[in-house]
């Protein structure tokens, strides 16, 4: 059963592995990075556009517009087939002007003006605070679903009363850590845009995971739910309203409200525009994104149908995602919906409360400060703005939803939001594609849209909330009937929504066009228009003029007072550093007019990152960085290039874009190439670990297989020893039997008076011959013991001491006699019996005897006869030694290969391809010497050691 | 076997660049999306779920196709070259207007 505890501490463990991803995204890890750079993660980010009003309201819209949700998914969809260029146009806009927000395109758009930025972030916050507190709504209400009749504990109690709290505050936390933690929003946050897309997954999990529990689990399939629907037309309301085609006025107002929401929703401009890493990812989006949606909606109504089957109440629809797994005894898959639902809502408020918090800041603090003159110390602490518009949007949130959400559906409260945003649409594609767009248009366009938006949407939302008298829905503004909010000159016949977005943007696009033309902007603004829409014109009034020197110490002066006005000193210094470096003029003490004018554009877009476009240029404007007579001067700086360079304005712009392109091109080709080494040396980095560790593995199975075959030697030596040991011991007894035997029958001769002098003399020589057979076979079993002893001991002993080399070599000899006595071969040592070594008798030992077998197994193989010859001397500081057979000998790959471990000639008859890799490891690296060889087929082998004797 | 003009992925996307052949789909679609309203008699829950549905697969799968076709294209396209033309890449540099006095 799902209880309090368990339903927050699922919510905080998913809150703090979204934490560990975003925190790994904003590393400096190769595979973050390749990820956070990823196509399939840009596209699903652009997946907060499906928050939890898609996530819990669809159904609740289809049991009442059937059919009529998929407008808000095909539509953005079909777009797909020209948003491309829409999307990419302003892709590159954002990398030349260093927009931060939606707000600040449009401001930058207006000829960088204040008025249309704030106007856009008052609207944008506007319509943006009651979409968030469906968020808020849909967290609230599924939580409290899921735990009602729940018998609870006095602290969890206390958890769901203060649960929607606890929700705002962990949604702040979340959106300032990842989402406000710099000063220049321009600057991509890779850890949140990873953490979005990881939210888009579960919620498409949790989807899909109660669509295929609904289907296939409860039901029969997907044909047997719909053709239930099909069959209960006539019973049920719900089932009925799927069957009914909705009107198509209705249709075309969902169509153009998705479209432009999935393309100008600030959130989602935010997202698809200022979050995007490479303009080439669209391409991906354009498909990778309308398929998330496909998948995310297959299951909208097979769930809807057998949520009704099961008689789940229909004023409950919002929530039947999250109650059909609670009714049906799924409590784990109702806590998955949960946690989906949760993803959908913290996903888009993340990213909402980044962008408004933004605009808020940029937009609306900053030029409201520096109009009344209150700019200190407020640009100083941007960052902390931001935090506290974001604590303040999300309580606005809070407070609409406590006011009104919890009187309409979320389908319904979407809606109202979706509509304020079409507000923005005519201004910004006429911003994009016509130059005579104007700022005045702009303005008067958005704002009577706004006026007729509230005046169609909120006043009828506020009237049914009992906020607003009833009275004003039917009887009309003023008792005017043709001002009625729902019926508006009369047009009685349309759906409030279709009413709505009818007129609204019937007197926006019109306000827009209508006042473009009718005021035109200045020059200036015209300039700027055809930046926007690719139209240049240049101006050639220009004459020519003679270059002006201006000191560098007074500008820099200048630009170090605006910076101080928003940043730390520390930062001020660097910022000045970075833009006099990008400019060119580090330490000169006077520059060129152009010089000067690249310092201001300069100076302009850092400035821009931080505080907004607009802001920007008015700050660097009213600065006096410019002077009346400077800026003439550039002008005719201008014209005089141009002459000199004998080309029209128009082709010097060409030229200069051409320059600008390459070199974009360049520089993104640079950067292509940077990212491809960093994969690479990864990947190296990863195939090198794997080969040390595998390595390092081979190593040991090495080791232990020298060990192994180091007792294999030492268990053949005992039995060879005991074998030969047995000969002189069988001897002794037989005689020490025979002494007996001739001791009893004298006994018994004494015995019986019959004894003779002649059998006591025999007796005596008999003794004597038998003492004598007895000594010399234990004497020399005692022998080939000690040396055994000595040879095992030394073999298996890592210790060093001093011994005499010949004695040595004889003792080595003796523990290898078993096996050499039965061949024909025979062992030649030559050795001066004065050498004294001090070194490891056991290396010693075991090098002559892998050498000796190996004679014998292979180099002596279908022989009948070979000579060893081992030859041992001594100079001042090393002991040289020789060994040599006649034996077959090697052909030269074999003889290349000889000292790598494993290599035999015997592989599968019990040769283990070591006993030549184990001598050249004992004498390089135990004893510290060298060691060569030299053979040819049927000349025999030699080895040539060499062994330091003072190491 | 020579490859029919047709058949190259380059020819095919340089017919979707075309506005008018852009518009042409988006009518087309939207004529498709809009059948059902002129319908005699209504169209039945199972009809409605897997025609718009049916509908919607068929333009994911022609946007991914273009998309494929595209990416292919420009994984085909000599480095160094720019991506797409559009009015942002950088065309050839205009080369000087020659001065007629000289």
């Amino acid at each position: 059963m799902i209880t309090t505890t368990s339903l927050v501490s699922a919510m905080l463990i998913y809150m703090a592995i979204l934490f560990c991803i975003a925190q790994w995204g904003e590393s400096r890890s190769p595979l973050a990075r390749k990820v956070g750079r990823h196509p399939m993660t840009y596209s699903l980010s652009l997946a907060i556009y499906c928050s939890s009003w898609t996530f819990y309201g669809l159904i609740g819209m289809a049991t009442q517009t059937g059919f009529l949700f998929l407008t808000s998914f095909i539509g953005p969809c079909l777009v797909m087939i020209f948003s491309w260029s829409v999307l990419r146009r302003l892709v590159l806009l954002k990398e030349h002007f260093r927009f931060a927000s939606l707000a600040d395109f449009m401001a930058a758009r207006y000829n960088k003006s204040n008025l249309v930025g704030a106007l856009v972030s008052v609207f944008a916050l506007l319509g943006s605070i009651p979409y968030m507190s469906i968020q808020l709504k849909a967290i609230i209400e599924s939580f409290n679903l899921l735990l009602k009749g729940t018998p609870t504990s006095a602290f969890e109690r206390i958890m769901q009363h203060n649960f929607d709290i606890l929700v705002v505050a962990l949604m702040a936390f979340f959106a300032i850590v990842f989402g406000v933690r710099r000063q220049d929003p321009t600057l991509r946050h890779r850890g949140m845009v990873m953490a979005l897309a990881a939210e888009s997954l579960v919620k498409l999990v949790a989807f899909i995971a109660v669509g295929v529990f609904a289907t296939w689990v409860l039901n029969d399939g997907l044909f047997d739910l719909l053709t239930y629907a099909q069959a209960h037309v006539d019973t049920s309301p719900q089932f009925a309203a799927m069957t009914r085609q909705m009107p198509m006025e209705l249709w075309i107002a969902f169509f153009l409200l998705a479209t432009i929401n999935m393309l100008f929703l600030p959130r989602q401009f935010h997202i698809a525009i200022v979050e995007n890493p490479n303009v080439n990812h669209l391409r991906t989006a354009q498909w990778a994104f309308p398929l998330y949606l496909f998948l995310l909606t297959l299951f909208v109504f097979p769930i809807t149908i057998a949520a009704l089957k099961i008689d789940l109440p229909a004023d409950t629809a919002d929530y039947f995602l999250l109650l059909l797994p609670q009714a049906t005894g799924h409590p784990l898959l109702a806590m998955l919906v949960f946690i989906g639902g949760f993803s959908a809502a913290m996903g888009m408020t993340m990213a909402a409360a980044m962008t408004l918090s933004t605009m808020f800041s940029n937009n609306l603090i900053l030029p409201l400060a520096r109009r009344c003159h209150f700019e200190f110390p407020l640009q100083k602490y941007l960052l902390q703005i931001r935090w506290a518009a974001v604590i303040l949007i999300l309580g606005c949130s809070y407070g609409f939803y406590r006011a009104i959400g919890e009187f309409e559906m979320i389908a319904q409260i979407g809606i109202l939001a979706f509509s304020a945003t079409l507000q923005f649409a005519p201004a910004i594609l006429g911003g994009l594609y016509w130059a005579k767009g104007n700022r005045f248009g702009a303005v008067c366009g958005i704002s009577l849209g706004f006026v007729f938006w509230f005046f169609t949407l909120i006043i009828p939302a506020l009237a049914k909330a009992q906020i607003l008298p009833a009275g004003l829905l039917y009887d009309g503004l003023f008792g005017v009937s043709f001002l009625r909010p729902t019926g508006l000159f009369g047009t009685d016949g349309l759906h409030p929504i279709s009413h709505a977005v009818f007129w609204s943007l019937l007197f926006n696009a019109t306000a827009y066009v209508v006042g473009s033309l009718l005021v035109p902007g200045t020059r200036e603004e015209q300039v700027n228009a055809q930046r926007f829409t690719g139209v240049l014109e240049v101006d050639e009034q220009l004459t020519l003029s003679e270059a002006l020197t201006i000191p560098a110490e007074p500008k820099i002066r200048i630009l170090r007072e605006i910076f101080s006005r928003y940043f730390s000193p520390e930062r001020t210094e660097r910022k000045l550093r970075e833009i006099l470096r990008a400019t060119g003029m580090e330490q000169m003490p006077t520059i060129s007019i152009q010089l000067l004018s690249q310092l201001a554009s300069n100076a302009e877009s850092a400035l821009a990152g931080s505080i907004g476009v607009a802001a920007a240029h008015q700050s660097i404007k009213e600065s006096g960085l410019l002077t009346a007579e400077e800026t003439a001067a550039m002008s005719l700086s201008y014209a005089d290039l141009l002459a000199q360079l004998n080309i029209s304005p128009k082709e010097l712009k060409e030229k200069v874009d051409f320059y600008q392109a390459r070199e974009t091109l360049m520089h993104k080709t640079s950067e292509d190439l940077q990212h491809q080494v960093e994969m690479r040396t990864s990947e190296l980095k990863v195939t090198n670990e794997h080969l040390l560790k595998t390595l390092s593995k081979l190593n040991e199975t090495q080791k232990h297989l020298v060990e192994v075959d180091k007792m294999a030697a030492l268990g053949g030596l005992v039995a060879g020893v005991a074998h030969e040991i047995n000969t002189p011991l069988g001897i002794s007894i037989t005689a020490a039997s025979h002494l007996s035997d001739t001791t009893s029958e004298l006994r018994d001769k004494f015995a019986t008076g019959q004894l003779t002098k002649t059998d006591f003399t025999r007796f005596f020589d008999n003794s004597e011959e038998s003492l004598r057979i007895l000594r010399n076979n234990t004497r020399r079993a005692a022998e080939l013991i000690k040396s055994f002893k000595q040879v095992a001991v030394d073999q298996s002993s890592e210790d060093r001491r001093r011994f005499n080399l010949k004695e040595y070599l004889d003792e080595v000899m003796l523990s290898l006699r078993p096996k050499i006595k039965h061949t024909p071969y025979q062992i030649q040592i030559d050795c001066d019996p004065n050498i004294v070594v001090d070194t490891y008798p056991g290396a010693f030992s075991q090098i002559i005897t892998n050498l000796v077998m190996n004679s014998l197994i292979h180099g002596f193989e279908d022989r009948d006869h070979g000579t060893i010859r081992i030859q041992a001397t001594r100079d001042q500081d090393n002991l040289n030694l020789v060994y040599e057979d006649d034996g077959k000998g090697l052909d030269a790959k074999a003889l290349e290969q000889l000292f790598e471990p494993f290599f035999t000639s015997k592989r599968g008859q019990g040769g283990s391809g070591l006993g030549a890799h184990i001598v050249y490891n004992l004498v390089t690296q135990k004893l510290g010497g060298k060691i060569s060889k030299n053979s040819q087929p049927e000349a025999g082998l030699r080895y040539d050691i060499q062994i330091p004797l003072t190491r | 076997m020579q490859k029919s003009p047709l058949l190259n992925s380059g020819n095919w996307l340089t017919l979707f660049r075309q506005h008018e052949t852009r518009t042409g789909f988006f009518i087309l679609y939207v004529m498709l999306l809009v059948w059902p309203f002129f319908s005699r008699t209504p169209w039945s829950i199972p009809h409605q779920y897997f025609y718009y549905f049916g509908v919607w697969l068929a333009l994911i799968c022609g946007l991914a196709v273009q998309g494929y076709l595209v990416i292919r294209q420009e994984r085909q396209r000599p480095s160094g070259s720019p991506s797409t033309p559009n009015t942002n890449a950088p065309a050839a540099p205009p080369t000087t207007t020659a001065n007629p006095t000289d």
